[in-house]
């Protein structure tokens, strides 16, 4: 039903010139293209990448500038300088995007914000682009397509549908394909993200480096189609003000938000203008400022929010836990003999300013083992599978992993790096990705090591569909795939996360305090589960505060406090430790 | 363990069938306990059992799903933290609660914050004498101060507040021998001021030693409770903690 | 040499006028760890309210300062009532363009409502030029410079010497704590935007006198704002003062030695420097 109402809108659009010859409609609706070629571009990277630009403009700018010089100075027909364009444009966009992106997202906005002022007050000054006084493109060439300038509307009308319908195709591509889930999943939680082995930076540089070149192409098709650029056109604040808005208020991170909030707006200022534009420009961005406050508070996905939060109220299912088959091994798979070691961590040390979270830390866990670590509060414990997993770095002493070459360094690696080893972990919070379903959950935890780029503009394979549903069926949730994750019960999201842990078949999974908070019957669950990857010969590391559970699945323990290995072996001989039990229990 | 506990009469707070827990996650299962006035009660029981929790959710700082909470007979349940320690119950949380870039007095100063009578002053300076390791750093930032002293000058405040009910959530954890008794010292002197004092501590032997009465709390559910003595004489509580047999 | 020297001190005195209006920015980053994207809009509001002081009750800055704070600080309250305390708890997202979207609200209504037109006072007391160490400055952007001063300084004995002070440094040290010491959270949130924005007015203030306002000058300064904050350190008093003075000072040199219509961009080429080489600026993130 929805793609024969977006063919029949398509279809509209595309014979509307025919039909329609009313000049003011028609530069509405090419703005509207124009624009909301921009707003698409930006929602690729503020939409599902969350990294809002409050700078697109610069980019628009380059777009506009870079052909128009190109046609002028050396003749060059925009329909090869666009493209010269889009390149510098993704070019810049990477060298603000790679030192920004590590850091908080309020400090890459500024920077876009910076970006574009200074590239502002420079075109403002520089001769060889008119400096302030802009360029002009050289109307002498009228009707010459290969100027890509006409005087009439049609051909220009034509053009920016195109060019809309290939942003609008973009973005949607993005959110089916294997992309979309990424970017969201980095834009909702980034550090759970490279838990499971996303390279955060390196997915929101493709989006960067897309949503500028998308930008610089809109820029073009506006010189072109205005004939005159200046900075205060193509390079003003509001500019980028407005591409953000526009997505913003029609929803971020959907495919067709930005596209209804381009058409809003645009249409809104050409229509409404005569009472609202008197100012110029000045009311309706009041009006803008209050509902982008208003969708910040209550709606903050939008028009399209709103709209899916109205279908939603309609009774959506709840779920509850489905059937779970797994049946534990009946004979106890603990074999014996030495094991080759897999994961070796020596001399762990971590120091934040004057306090000693961990001292001298030395664990190690074999092949297909089952590990556990238990201890006070405060003891260290979730240190060291941070330092493990890479989201802190040790002061001092080592961890290493045994792989197929021997062993490798994960000391000091980023999370995704070492996730992608063969590692994974869950948090003692749980962090699902509560805006996306939980199928989609699941795809995010798929293989990524060795996953080329552009890959990830194709869907999620078949391999990995089925393995997600086998998984998502195990641990009871298969009737849910759809639901957001947000929506499910903490017991199903602490399966859930178990659950995605698990998709890339990891060789060691550390979990953090499993069986927190949920009741017995997902503590059993989780047990048999455990079990059930046991037999299949996953290693676990397992910090847990439920003793009768640890001491059923551990073959060995590691007790902690205060930093340090106090004990360390088979539980029984630890529940008999005398200085366990005083520092457990007190003397 | 037949429980002597007071139910009624008498009792200054009364927990009954407490519920809670952190968004859906469930912690508390439904916890009954109460504490009569210028008692010392303590809680042990396994990480994760919820003593913290149940703390916090008496002190207002979440709001139980079920039960109730009564002090002097008034509901605490729905109140936030400020109100409840108008009426008389004073919250020391786990780990240090110090102001650690303000000075001592000034940390002392703010602990007395609800209060406007003009003698603050002068118990502000009577503490200080009392505790003379604090009085010589009066004016030092609170973070030049040991773990122990912290926790003096956590407990200090308190009696500032004058209240009838302390709820003090592992007061010797990271502490060593010295620090620890002076700890009890310090509880014990509340005992002695008819303060009564509900502690939770993973340090079990000594505060049930400490305590007049106890309960034992595993995966959110009391499940022993009696005197101090009965209880750290009591076989089966060791089991809780590290399962097998003791 | 002399010149180097003229424009040091210039730099220097409006370099403590940048940190008198980034004081409040670092303010709110400190306490709530909220970044308020909106802020410079309102020192341009202040700057117009006391335009109309002038205009329409004859009030000359220092007069209009009193009325033109405490308006200041009830928008800074409200601001916090009806807007921040809704979205306190939001992802980083919400958070950027909810005060993204106060930023346009409050820039285009002036727009609206005052015209893009630039507009400035003249102020009999302030005309002339005072001389500090040797170099003639401008009276009123001395007099700029002082208020600053003064200003810091009130701050300071507010949060150090007095009992609501404390309270609102607990706050922003620790919540919990502060709650379980009987300190109303909410009150002191509502407190510190007050002050942020009061603050925040005060520079609008003085500014001018010797600076035209029209609805775009929060441009200028929300970059400014936000470089002092990043590059001297938020979450104490003092990291505002740093960075607004090296702001200043930059400005000022490279205004001699670049072309005065580069002295902005180099601001801005600074600012994109911090924030790659060392985002938590010179005094780091440490409490207040």
């Amino acid at each position: 039903m929805a793609t024969v109402l977006t063919a029949a809108v398509w279809a509209a659009l595309l014979l509307v010139p025919a039909v329609v010859r009313n000049a003011y409609f028609l530069n509405g609706m090419i703005l509207v293209f124009i624009y909301g070629t921009a707003a698409q571009a930006w929602n690729l990277l503020g939409g599902y990448g969350g990294q809002l630009s409050f700078g697109h403009a610069v980019f628009f700018g380059i777009g506009a500038y870079a052909s128009t010089l190109l046609l002028a100075q050396a003749g060059l027909s925009p329909w090869i300088g666009m493209w010269a364009g889009a390149a510098v444009a993704a070019g810049v966009s990477l060298l603000i995007g790679y030192p920004t992106f590590r850091l908080r997202r309020h400090y890459f906005a500024l920077a876009t914000l910076a970006l574009a002022e200074i590239v502002r007050i420079v075109f403002l000054n520089w001769p060889l682009v008119g400096a302030a006084v802009g360029m002009y493109l050289p109307v002498r060439l009228m009707n010459q397509s290969w100027a890509m300038i006409w005087n009439t509307k049609g051909p220009y009308y034509l053009l920016a549908l195109a060019l809309f319908a290939l942003a609008c195709a973009l973005v949607r591509l993005t959110d089916r394909a294997r992309l979309g889930v990424y970017l969201r999943t980095i834009d909702e939680d980034e550090d759970a993200a490279q838990a499971l082995g996303i390279p955060g930076r390196r997915y929101k540089l493709l989006a960067m480096g897309l949503s500028a070149a998308l930008t610089a192409l809109a820029g073009t098709l506006f010189a072109q189609y205005v004939l005159y650029i200046d900075p205060s056109t193509v390079l003003d604040p509001s500019r980028s003000v407005l591409f953000a808005i526009m997505a913003l208020l029609g929803g971020r991170g959907t495919v067709v938000g930005p596209a209804l909030g381009a058409g809003f707006l645009t249409l809104l200022s050409q229509y409404g203008g005569g009472t609202l534009g008197g100012l110029g420009r000045g009311y309706d961005y009041v009006l803008y400022g209050l509902a982008i406050m208003l969708v910040a508070v209550y709606e903050p996905r939008g028009l399209v929010g709103l709209v899916e939060r109205l279908r939603r109220s309609r009774g959506a299912p709840a779920a509850g836990l489905g059937p779970s088959p797994v049946a534990s091994p009946a004979t106890d798979p603990r074999p014996g003999g030495e094991r080759r070691p897999l994961l070796v961590v020596e001399r762990l040390s971590k120091r934040f300013g004057g306090l000693e979270a961990l001292r001298g830390v030395a664990l190690d866990v074999r092949r297909g083992e089952i590990v556990g670590v238990l201890g006070p509060n405060g003891a260290g414990k979730s240190t060291l599978f941070d330092c493990v997993t890479g989201f802190l770095r040790p002061s001092e002493g080592a961890v290493r992993l045994a792989g197929e070459g021997g062993e490798r360094s994960l000391t000091g690696r980023p999370p995704f790096w070492i996730a992608q080893q063969g590692l994974s972990r869950t948090f003692q919070l749980i962090r699902v990705f509560p805006g996306l379903t939980v199928l989609e959950n699941m795809l995010a935890g798929q293989e990524h090591r060795g996953e080329p780029l552009l890959q990830a503009f194709r869907p999620s394979p078949p391999e990995v569909y089925a393995r997600a549903l086998e998984l998502l069926r195990l641990v009871g949730l298969e009737a849910a795939r759809d639901l957001r994750a947000g929506a499910l019960s903490y017991g199903q999201q602490k399966l859930l996360a178990l659950a995605m842990a698990l998709v890339r078949r990891p060789r060691l999974v550390l979990l953090d305090e499993p069986m927190a908070g949920v009741n017995p019957t997902v503590v059993e669950r989780l047990r048999q589960h455990i079990r059930a990857q046991h037999a299949e010969g996953v290693a676990f590391l397992i910090i847990e505060h439920n003793i009768e559970v640890l001491m059923e699945l551990a073959e060995r323990l590691y007790f902690l406090a205060e930093g340090r290995v106090v004990a360390e072996g088979p539980p029984e001989a630890i529940q008999r430790n005398e200085e366990v039990l005083g520092l457990y229990y007190g003397r | 363990m037949d429980g002597e506990g007071p139910r009624g009469d008498g009792a200054l707070l009364e927990v009954a069938d407490l519920h809670a827990g952190y968004g859906q996650q469930e912690v508390l299962r439904g916890v009954s306990l109460a504490v009569r006035p210028a008692e010392t009660v303590c809680v042990i029981g396994p990480n994760g059992a919820g003593k913290s929790t149940l703390l916090r959710a008496i002190f207002g700082f979440l709001r139980p799903s079920r039960g109730a909470v009564t002090f002097e007979g008034a509901s605490l349940v729905g109140r936030r933290p400020p109100e409840i320690l108008r009426r008389g119950i004073a919250y020391v949380p786990q780990g240090a609660s110090v102001l650690p870039n303000l000075s001592v007095e000034d940390n002392l100063m703010l602990a007395a914050y609800i209060r406007r009578d003009r003698e603050v002053g002068r118990d502000i300076a009577r503490l200080l004498a009392l505790f003379p390791a604090l009085g010589a750093r009066r004016r030092m930032r609170a973070r030049t101060l040991s773990g122990g002293e912290r926790r003096m000058l956590e407990i200090a405040r308190v009696l500032l507040l004058r209240p009838r009910l302390v709820l003090l959530d592992e007061p010797t954890i990271g502490l060593a021998g010295a620090a620890t008794a002076f700890i009890y010292d310090l509880i014990r002197e509340f005992r002695g001021q008819g303060v009564a004092v509900l502690l939770v501590e993973q340090n079990a032997r000594t505060a049930l030693r400490n305590s007049d009465r106890a309960y034992v709390l595993d995966q959110g559910r009391v499940r022993f409770e009696g005197s101090g003595e009965e209880i750290l004489a009591h076989p089966e509580v060791r089991q809780a903690y590290l399962g097998g047999r003791a | 040499m002399e010149l180097l020297l003229t424009a040091s001190v210039d730099g220097l005195v409006m370099g403590l006028v940048y940190a008198l209006v980034s004081l409040g920015l670092g303010l709110i980053w400190g306490v709530m760890d909220v970044i308020n994207f909106a802020h410079a809009e309102y020192m341009m509001l202040a700057m117009y309210a006391t335009y109309f002081a002038g205009r329409w009750l004859h009030l000359d800055p220092l007069g209009a300062l009193p009325v033109v704070v405490a308006l200041a600080f009830g928008a800074g309250v409200a601001t916090y009532v009806v807007l921040i305390r809704r979205i306190a708890g939001a992802p980083a997202v919400t958070q950027i363009f909810a005060t993204f979207g106060l930023l346009f609200f409050l820039r285009y209504l002036a727009f609206a409502v005052f015209g893009p037109n630039f507009r400035g006072i003249s102020w009999p007391l302030a005309s002339g030029a005072i001389v500090l160490a040797g170099v003639p400055v401008s009276a009123a952007k001395a007099i700029a410079g002082a208020a600053a001063v003064v200003t810091f300084a009130v701050l300071h004995v507010f949060l150090q010497y007095t009992k609501a002070g404390k309270a609102l440094q607990a706050t922003a040290q620790s919540p919990t704590a502060a709650l379980a010491l009987g300190i109303e959270v909410e009150r002191m949130y509502a407190l510190a935007w007050g002050l942020s924005i009061a603050t925040a007015a005060v520079g609008g203030v003085f500014l001018l006198p010797f600076y035209q306002v029209s609805p775009t000058v929060g441009d200028a300064f929300l970059l400014i704002t936000f470089a002092s904050v990043v590059l001297g350190g938020f979450g104490s008093l003092w990291g505002p003062l740093v960075g607004g003075v090296a702001i200043g000072l930059i400005e000022g040199v490279a205004g001699t030695m670049l072309a005065p219509t580069f002295k902005l961009l180099f601001v801005f080429a600074v600012f994109l420097l911090v924030l790659f080489i060392r985002p938590v600026g010179i005094l780091g993130g440490q409490q207040t």
